[in-house]
């Protein structure tokens, strides 16, 4: 990754977040903490709710991928090693305020870590010792980042490695990079 | 106090009263207000919405002096309150001196993307219960027992109205 | 000099939303027209960036007629914005790409109401759109112009 390139990303997230309307953080982790207690409510099972918050996330990346194409005026993220820099440097300070960096490749360069320090969703929260090692509070966020990029035809997973609720020093998502959708020519019929 | 986008909480919302009310097109279509079920889900709804109105006034009235009357406490909600939750203050402010508060946002934050067209507003009322319970929970938060009903027949305004229940 | 119509698909080939102007020759059978619209643009597309000398290179904008032109917009999520409109109208397809920041994103994306992939219902898009097509120079030129939208 040339630095010229980070730094154009990085000046973009900050103009992107700049521009945008903002809410307070403690809004948001309020309202986000009450959402999962209320899944965790209703599917109990640890694995379950993690799914279930991925879901949840997909449904919000494949609209917000649009918004952020829109407010920041990327307009082509064709490849998935640019793409993860987009993502940590643009899109996670326009929506959350933070900057993420992106590390970890494997010599393949299909997969990578998302890295990021602070994490708003997270504000105040103590998770309850029976989920502190299976829950991935945040998983929503993988889901988001496997709908937004589904949208531009890259198909990944995502998951937590490491999350400061269960006592890790840092927040790492994986994402593995799995293909990039092909266009399907449009309907062959019979008339 | 850190800031996220807008969009980010508008998004987190939308999917929010999807997850409750179910996130079928029928849902979108038609308005099954009357169904038992559904009054359940609306009430799960909104009784979310107002715990986090609770907590969430608490944080924004943290060293705040003490509110000396009722009127006092409307205006808090109206103004820090509202540009806190919903980035702009109530455009007008209307009482009847008997524990009646009407409350008017003419650019009310959740209904600024869908369109005034009369055939949605069944629908478009989903997207208020959420708020109505934060501002439910707001106002008990000031001690103030109520009921609050919004009318969003000309979206994107909004008409709140505040009825407060006798103090025993 | 004229609008005629406005096309909006999605990357499956839905038709998310159809508009027409002044559309003198009225389709008969509008699915059939989406239809072939979506794959003749779908097979031109892919067309011109063979055909480019520059890889990657060779974006379909428009492309005129003696009679009309067609303007076209695909954004990196694939939809495709399409105008139709009569010749010497200039290049619009960064009108199009300003239909898709500033009218889609805002009242279809961020609208609660909306089901991704069905079709656009919302008053507040359509009057949008044609508040943004009506501004074109290209439009208020014809003193004929009746909207039959």
């Amino acid at each position: 990754m040339s630095s010229s390139r980070a730094s154009t990303w990085n000046k973009l997230g900050d103009a992107a977040y700049a521009k945008s309307e903002k809410v307070s953080a403690d809004l948001v982790a309020l309202t986000y903490g009450s959402f999962v207690r209320e899944i965790i409510k209703d599917f109990e099972e640890p694995d379950q709710v993690n799914k279930e918050l991925e879901k949840l996330g997909y449904n919000i990346g494949i609209r917000l991928i649009e918004d952020f194409l829109a407010k920041s005026g990327i307009s082509n993220c064709s490849s998935f090693e640019e793409s993860a820099e987009i993502i940590s440097r643009v899109a996670f300070k326009m929506f959350l305020g933070i900057r993420a960096t992106v590390s970890n490749w494997n010599s393949e360069h299909n997969s990578c870590s998302i890295i990021f320090d602070e994490n708003p969703l997270a504000e105040y929260v103590e998770l309850p010792p029976e989920y502190t090692h299976s829950l991935f509070y945040s998983n929503l966020l993988c889901g988001v980042i496997r709908g937004a990029l589904e949208m531009v035809q890259i198909i990944v997973e995502c998951e937590f490695v490491k999350d400061q609720l269960r006592g890790d020093d840092t927040n790492e998502i994986n994402i593995r990079f799995k293909e990039m959708l092909q266009e399907q020519v449009p309907w062959n019929d019979e008339e | 106090m850190t800031e996220v986008a807008e969009e980010s909480f508008d998004f987190l919302v939308m999917i929010m009263v999807d997850y409750f009310l179910g996130n079928d097109e029928k849902r979108k279509k038609v308005s099954l207000k009357d169904d038992l079920s559904t009054r359940r889900k609306v009430e799960r709804l909104e009784a979310i919405g107002r715990d986090i109105g609770r907590r969430w006034l608490e944080k924004l009235s943290e060293g705040t002096p003490h509110f000396s009357t009722e009127l006092d406490k409307v205006k808090f909600i109206c103004k820090e309150f509202w540009i806190a939750t919903f980035q702009k203050q109530i455009d007008n402010l209307k009482t009847n001196n008997k524990g009646t508060y009407v409350l008017s946002d003419k650019r009310f934050r959740s209904l600024l993307h869908v369109s005034e067209t009369p055939d949605a507003i069944g629908q478009l009322e989903d997207y208020i219960i959420f708020p109505l319970g934060i501002i439910k929970g707001a106002f008990e938060s000031l001690g103030m027992n109520c009921e609050v009903y919004g009318d969003c027949s000309s979206a994107p305004s909004c008409i709140f109205t505040v009825n407060l229940k006798e103090q025993e | 000099m004229t609008v005629y119509a406005f096309y909006l698909f999605d990357r499956q080939g839905n038709c998310l939303c159809y508009r027409e102007w002044s559309r003198p020759k009225l389709m008969k059978d509008a699915t059939q027209d989406q239809k072939n619209t979506f794959g003749v643009l779908f097979a031109l597309k892919n067309f011109c960036k063979k055909l480019s000398p520059r890889q990657p290179g060779g974006q379909l904008k428009n492309y005129s007629t003696d009679v009309y032109s067609l303007h076209y917009f695909e954004s990196p999520t694939g939809l495709r914005f399409v105008l139709l409109t009569s010749r010497g109208s200039g290049d619009l397809s960064g009108v199009l790409r300003d239909i898709y920041l500033n009218v889609y994103v805002d009242t279809v994306t961020r609208n609660p109401l909306y089901v991704p992939g069905e079709s656009i219902q919302s008053q507040l898009f359509f009057s949008k759109l044609d508040t943004a097509i009506k501004a074109l120079a290209c439009f208020q030129d014809n003193e004929e112009n009746k909207s039959i939208s």
